[in-house]
C-alpha cells in the first residue's frame, strides 16, 4: 500500500518540537529584530545630523561638514552621501540577520544532536564566520538590488514576459541560497564556495525545500489571515473608538509579529534539518519521524 | 588508537557513508585492532560535529555487513570472525554510490555515468 503524504501539519509538527524543546533558540531572531531596532535608531539619528549639517552650513562638525559644502556640486556630494550612508545601512542590516540565523542554526544542529549549547557560544560561532558572512551579505544586497531595480523597469516599460522572467530569476536565487545559512554554520567555506555549496544541495533536495516552504507559508498566511478579520470587522461595522481600533489593529499586530519570530524560527530548523539531510545522508530527530519518510525520501 | 574520519563535504558521497569507509580502511589496514573498542556514537558524532543518527546509521550498516559487533552494555567492537562475503546487491549498491558521488563531483551528469556504464558493459574493452 503506498503509505499516505504527509501534510504540512507533521513538518510544522517535527520543526515545532525541536522548538518545544529548545525554546531559546527563540533568543536569536529577537536578538536579531533587536539589532535591527538598534541599526535604525543609530541610522535615524545619523541622517537627521547629516541633514541639520546640510541645512546649516556654518555648523562645523568636522567630517560631516563635507556634506555642508556650499560648491557647485554641493548636491550631488550630499546625494553620494545619502546613497553611501543607505548602502551601509542595508549591509549591517543584512549582517545582523545573517549573524543571528547562522548561530540559529548552528545551536539547531547540536540541538538535534542532543548536545548542550548556548546563545554566546552560537553567536560565536557565527562571529567566527564573519568574513564569509559578509561576503554573502554583499552579494545578497547586490543581487536584491538588482532584482529590485529590473521588478521596477519591468512594471513601468516591460511586458509580461520580462516580468516573468524576474520572477524567475528571484526564484533561482532564492533556490541556490534556500541552504547557505546552515552550510555557512557547519562548513567553514567562504562565502561564494557556501553559495555554489548551497546550490548544489538544493538540487537534490528541490523537492524537500518546496515542501517546507510551502507548509510554513501556509501557516503564515493563515495566522495573518486570522489577524486581518478583526480590522475587517472594525471598518465593516464602522467603529469610532479609537479603542476598538487599537484592540483590533494593535493586538493582532503584536501577535502577527511574535508569530514571524517563531515562523522565521521554525523556518530556519527546517532548513537546517534539511541541511543535515542533504550532506550526512540521515535524518536528524524528531525529523525521523516515520511519517516524514515520504518527505525526507529517505532511502536505503 | 582513536579511529581517523576525515570528512570531506565536498565529495558528494554522504558523510555515513564517508563514516562507514573509514571505519572499513581501518578495520583492514590493521589501524583498529581486534579488540579495541569503537568509539560511541555520540562521541564519534561530538567529535566529527555530525547527528548522532549519522553515526549510529554507519554503526548499523557495519553492524550488519559483519564487520563489527556492538556488545550490549559494553560497547562496540571489531568482528572477530572475518565477515561474511557481502551480498552482492549491496556490494553493487556501494560501488554504484561511490562511482555517482564521484561523477557529481567532476559534473559528469547522471545520463552520462549511466551512459559509460551501459557502453562499459556492452563492450568492456572500449572503456579500458
Amino acid at each position: 500500500m503506498t503509505p499516505k503524504r504527509p501534510g504540512s501539519r507533521t513538518i510544522l509538527r517535527a520543526s515545532f518540537a525541536t522548538l518545544r524543546a529548545h525554546p531559546r533558540l527563540l533568543w536569536f531572531p529577537v536578538l536579531s529584530a533587536l539589532g535591527t531596532g538598534l541599526c535604525i535608531v543609530v541610522g535615524v539619528a545619523v541622517a537627521q545630523l547629516a541633514g541639520a549639517v546640510a541645512a546649516d552650513p556654518s555648523v562645523d562638525l568636522g567630517f560631516w561638514s563635507i556634506l555642508a559644502d556650499p560648491d557647485p556640486d554641493a548636491d550631488e556630494t550630499f546625494r553620494r552621501g545619502v546613497i553611501a550612508g543607505s548602502a551601509l545601512g542595508a549591509l549591517t542590516l543584512q549582517l545582523v540577520s545573517l549573524v543571528s540565523a547562522v548561530a540559529l542554526s548552528a545551536a539547531t544542529m547540536e540541538a538535534m544532536a542532543g548536545r548542550d549549547w548556548s546563545v554566546r557560544g552560537a553567536l560565536g560561532s557565527a562571529l567566527r564566520r564573519l568574513t564569509a558572512i559578509a561576503t554573502v551579505a554583499v552579494i545578497h544586497l547586490g543581487v536584491g538590488r538588482l532584482l529590485h531595480g529590473s521588478r521596477k523597469g519591468n512594471k513601468k516599460k516591460r511586458g509580461f514576459f520580462a516580468s516573468l522572467t524576474a520572477k524567475f530569476f528571484e526564484l533561482a536565487w532564492w533556490a541556490a541560497t534556500y541552504l547557505l545559512v546552515p552550510v555557512l554554520a557547519r562548513e567553514g567555506k567562504g562565502g561564494i564556495a557556501s553559495i555554489l555549496r548551497s546550490a548544489s544541495l538544493f538540487r537534490r533536495t528541490w523537492k524537500e525545500a518546496f515542501i517546507g516552504r510551502l507548509s510554513l507559508g501556509w501557516a503564515w498566511g493563515l495566522i495573518v489571515a486570522g489577524a486581518v478579520i478583526p480590522a475587517g470587522v472594525c471598518a465593516w461595522l464602522g467603529a469610532q473608538s479609537p479603542t476598538v481600533w487599537i484592540l483590533a489593529v494593535g493586538v493582532p499586530g503584536l501577535v502577527v509579529v511574535a508569530c514571524a519570530v517563531v515562523i522565521r524560527t521554525l523556518d530556519t530548523i527546517y532548513r537546517t534539518a534539511l541541511y543535515v539531510f542533504a550532506s550526512e545522508g540521515v535524518v536528524p530527530g524528531p525529523f525521523d519521524d516515520p511519517e516524514l519518510d515520504a518527505v525526507f525520501c529517505v532511502s536505503g | 588508537m582513536p579511529v581517523t574520519v576525515q570528512l570531506d563535504y565536498d565529495r558528494g558521497v554522504p558523510i555515513y557513508r564517508q563514516i562507514t569507509d573509514a571505519i572499513l580502511g581501518a578495520l583492514t589496514s590493521g589501524e583498529l585492532e581486534k579488540n579495541e573498542q569503537l568509539p560511541t556514537i555520540h562521541e564519534l558524532a561530538r567529535r566529527l560535529g555530525v547527528n548522532p543518527n549519522t553515526v549510529a546509521r554507519a554503526y548499523r550498516d557495519l553492524e550488519r555487513d559483519g564487520h563489527i559487533v556492538a556488545q550490549r552494555g559494553k560497547g562496540t567492537f571489531p568482528a572477530l570472525k572475518p565477515p561474511k562475503p557481502r551480498r552482492k546487491q549491496s556490494t553493487l549498491r556501494g560501488i554504484f554510490e561511490q562511482a555517482v558521488g564521484e561523477a557529481a563531483r567532476h559534473r559528469i551528469s547522471a545520463r552520462e555515468v549511466v551512459n559509460y556504464f551501459n557502453e562499459a558493459l556492452d563492450d568492456p574493452k572500449k572503456t579500458r
